[in-house]
């Protein structure tokens, strides 16, 4: 017994080497890649520092281009949405590491239903993308806790970089270079509509308490920090008179939010010419988009 | 509780200290403690379950006590007992995993002619691991009956052989000879097999989770929305869902095995390496083994010599039968039935020819790699076996057509989730050379001197840990088997 429990014991050592060792060269790794995800997270957690910042899933990350906001509103403007189905428990880990590095002045909010509905996808697993960034807030080590990965990466530095073999491969392979962009990503092509009518996304979901929870949260954080926060809804392709936003309306109302709601922007809206599908504008959408919402949220933000 | 958990590693932790601690070379006490932590372990999954486990156990134990004691002096009646054994074994099988499938058929068939019935569907929660527990009761009185084994007179071990918790949920299905054998001694940690037992529960746990969890992210995505894909994405789904399969249930088998060697208990090979082979009778001799076996001993056989007056056609009938069991085995519908038929029907050419009977040798060239033309029969070997899966994997037989149609007509972009399959493909390439080399070059090592070759073995288990930690789906799927 002695003999195995001594086996047992080196096979410990030596993983705990290995784990320490490899994460150290997957690191480094993980902060050159150029790989979109990877890239924006580590610029959003160490190199971002503009005053306006967009916050959101994909339909941020597409839909937002900080150079048109930013030249409109005469200030610095960062994209910091994140492709992928990421929800509110991944946005309040983020901000809650924004807010450890610097403190922006306005934060906009792209809502989505998987931010407050109970949807069958998008739920605590969003927030292992900030896996890396264990320990970073309490914020983040929160929602790590929340997803049950929390004590899996700090058990394993290794793990917190778990199957991102390819994209770290692929991210210092290619010499690409997002900085221009602050953040956004255009998408490209235009919405085939051809197979016929395009029927509105619907979400026959129940609220989710605990996702409210969390957006009340981040709502709290940032007038705990003075940070002016706006939601916002970028347009969809196909539209319905629905319910769909009761919650965050009431949300927005209760706290003293703008929300700016274009679910059906007229001249966006049903033109597939801006879409790269039902829920994405292209960059040519993008653009259109922004130089809107910039006029409008020049109202209410104040350099 | 899946093998590869935090709740089953607290549990086993607990099993194995008080087993070696406390109990340490005790037979009865340690096969007390084994029969306990099972049915924890069983309850665990499914606590509604125990009285019909713990029933059909009594029920199994009482049959092989009256089938041995009449074994000498009232054959008539032991063969009467046996009979009753089968029977009820598969009783509970039919009605828990087959009543409502065959309700469902004879409504549908009668529907089909014409003839309006109504009949109602029951709802039956089928308990989980029934196909692996009912063969081994059955096979237990058999054995018996063919006095191949004593009645076993102790409840308790008995017990611990049906309810074994590495292995009543997937299997593999072990024998009763061997199993109770090895409970009538006490144990004390052997070294040697409880290290192997280390090593292969992470190697297990590596193709499940880096190998099988993976491919499955692909699989799902594809299958799962066969309408929307084209031929080549379905194509390439098609020729990644064996390796999954494989990695899954071969893992899985791998964790059982390597749990049973740190408690002591030689447990049933399930896998050798299927994809090595070079025709499909060589393919099910390395597939799931314990069930081939099984049913190789107890339905083949029995068959074959029933139609031996049919020579060589008696044996394909015989096999024919075994194989479209082996595919309802599987599970009830129409899918796995034909799946099983398909691989019968594979077998056709091979009895004709008589390479059914060959036994076929590793054939290597001097550098020890296979020579070509073998390599290209056992690239055949695996085409079969994965056109046969699209059965296995469909829904419906529609299901099945479709995607056999779109292969064949349905030509376009391979749908690329790059993520998933680099990381994915990349851990089968790692999977794919242990097996090359146990295959091929099982007495070489690569590293034979040095340090690197004193903690060889430290060093394997600690990489497949770190590949596990890299590349491993570690909040993944359940594993294939239990559904079965």
């Amino acid at each position: 017994m002695k003999k195995f429990l001594t086996r047992v014991l080196i096979i410990i050592i030596i993983t705990l080497v290995a784990d320490r060792a490899f994460s150290i060269v997957v690191k480094m790794f993980f902060k050159t890649t150029t790989t979109t995800d990877e890239y924006k997270l580590n610029s959003v957690m160490y190199r971002m520092n503009d005053p306006v910042v967009f916050m959101g899933s994909s339909r941020c990350h597409h839909h937002y281009v900080p150079v048109i906001i930013g030249d409109t509103l005469k200030t610095g403007v960062y994209n910091a949405g994140l492709w992928g189905m990421h929800n509110i428990y991944f946005n309040y880990g983020l901000l809650c590491n924004i807010l450890e590095k610097y403190t922006p002045k306005t934060i906009c909010l792209e809502m989505h239903p998987i931010d407050y509905l109970a949807t069958p996808f998008s739920q605590t697993e969003t927030v292992s993308s900030l896996d890396p960034f264990i320990n970073f807030s309490a914020g983040c080590d929160e929602v790590l806790k929340k997803a049950g990965v929390y004590y899996k990466c700090e058990l394993s530095e290794l793990y917190r970089y778990n199957s991102q073999f390819a994209n770290l491969l692929a991210g210092n392979l290619s010499a690409r270079s997002f900085a221009a962009d602050k953040g956004f990503k255009p998408l490209y092509g235009n919405f085939d509509t051809s197979f016929g009518p395009v029927v509105p996304e619907r979400f026959p979901f129940p609220i989710d308490h605990e996702k409210v929870r969390y957006l009340q949260k981040f709502i709290d954080k940032c007038k705990e920090k003075h940070i002016q926060l706006i939601f916002l809804f970028s347009p969809m392709y196909a539209v319905e008179k629905s319910n769909l936003f009761d919650i965050p309306d009431s949300i927005a109302k209760k706290n003293n939010i703008v929300f700016i709601n274009h679910y059906n922007l007229k001249g966006i809206t049903g033109h597939p010419e801006y879409y790269h599908d039902f829920g994405h504008l292209n960059e040519n959408g993008a653009k259109k988009y922004s130089a809107i919402v910039a006029s409008e949220l020049k109202q209410y933000i104040k350099n | 509780m899946v093998v590869n958990s935090i709740n089953f590693l607290i549990f086993f932790l607990v099993v194995f200290v008080i087993y070696y601690f406390l109990l340490n070379g005790k037979a009865k006490a340690q096969n007390v403690w084994l029969l306990l932590a099972s049915y924890f372990f069983y309850g665990f999954a499914e606590w509604k379950m125990i009285p019909l486990l713990l029933t059909a156990t009594v029920v199994f134990y009482g049959l092989g006590i009256a089938i041995g004691n009449n074994s000498e002096t009232n054959k008539k009646k032991a063969s009467l007992f046996t009979t009753l054994g089968v029977v009820a074994g598969l009783g509970l099988l039919l009605y828990f995993k087959y009543l409502n499938f065959f309700i469902q058929s004879f409504s549908d068939f009668f529907n089909a002619i014409g003839l309006q019935t109504h009949w109602s569907l029951f709802s039956i929660l089928m308990p989980i691991g029934i196909s692996f527990f009912t063969f081994k009761l059955i096979s237990y009185v058999i054995e018996v009956h063919r006095e191949n084994i004593e009645p076993c007179r102790n409840f308790v071990d008995f017990a611990t052989y049906i309810a074994f918790f590495p292995t009543i949920l997937s299997g593999p299905i072990d024998r009763p000879k061997p199993f109770l054998a090895q409970l009538s001694k006490g144990r004390v940690l052997d070294y040697e097999l409880a290290s192997v037992g280390l090593k292969r529960i992470f190697w297990g746990m590596f193709m499940k989770m880096c190998v099988a969890d993976r491919l499955s992210i692909y699989g799902d995505a594809v299958f799962g929305n066969a309408i929307h894909h084209n031929g080549v994405s379905l194509g390439f789904a098609t020729l990644l869902y064996p390796i999954q399969m494989y990695a899954d249930f071969a893992g899985y088998s791998e964790m059982a095995i390597g749990v049973g060697y740190l408690l002591g208990i030689k447990i049933t090979e399930n896998f050798k390496r299927p994809f090595f082979s070079q025709n499909i009778a060589e393919y099910w001799r390395k597939w799931h083994i314990s069930l081939t076996g099984w049913l190789t001993d107890y339905v083949f056989m029995p068959l074959n010599v029933s139609f031996r007056n049919m020579e060589k056609w008696g044996s394909i009938f015989a096999i024919i039968i075994t194989f479209i069991l082996i595919g309802m085995w599987h599970g009830a519908a129409w899918t796995f039935a034909l799946f099983g038929l398909y691989h019968g029907l594979l077998y056709v050419p091979l009895m004709l020819s008589g390479a059914f009977f060959k036994k076929n040798k590793v054939k290597k060239t001097k550098s020890g790699l296979p020579p070509f033309n073998v390599v290209l029969k056992m690239i055949w070997t695996f085409l079969l076996v994965s056109f046969g899966l699209i059965l296995f994997r469909s829904a419906s037989l529609a299901e099945a057509g479709m995607v056999m149609k779109k292969i064949a007509t349905e030509w376009g972009g391979l749908f690329v989730d790059y993520k998933t399959l680099i990381n994915g493909l990349l851990c089968m390439v790692i999977m794919f050379c242990k097996d090359f080399w146990d295959e091929y070059w099982p007495d070489k090592h690569a590293f034979s001197t040095g340090i690197i070759n004193r903690y060889r073995f430290e060093l394997t288990v600690a990489g497949y840990i770190v590949l596990i930690l890299f590349f491993g789906v570690l909040d993944g799927n359940q594993f294939i088997y239990f559904k079965f």
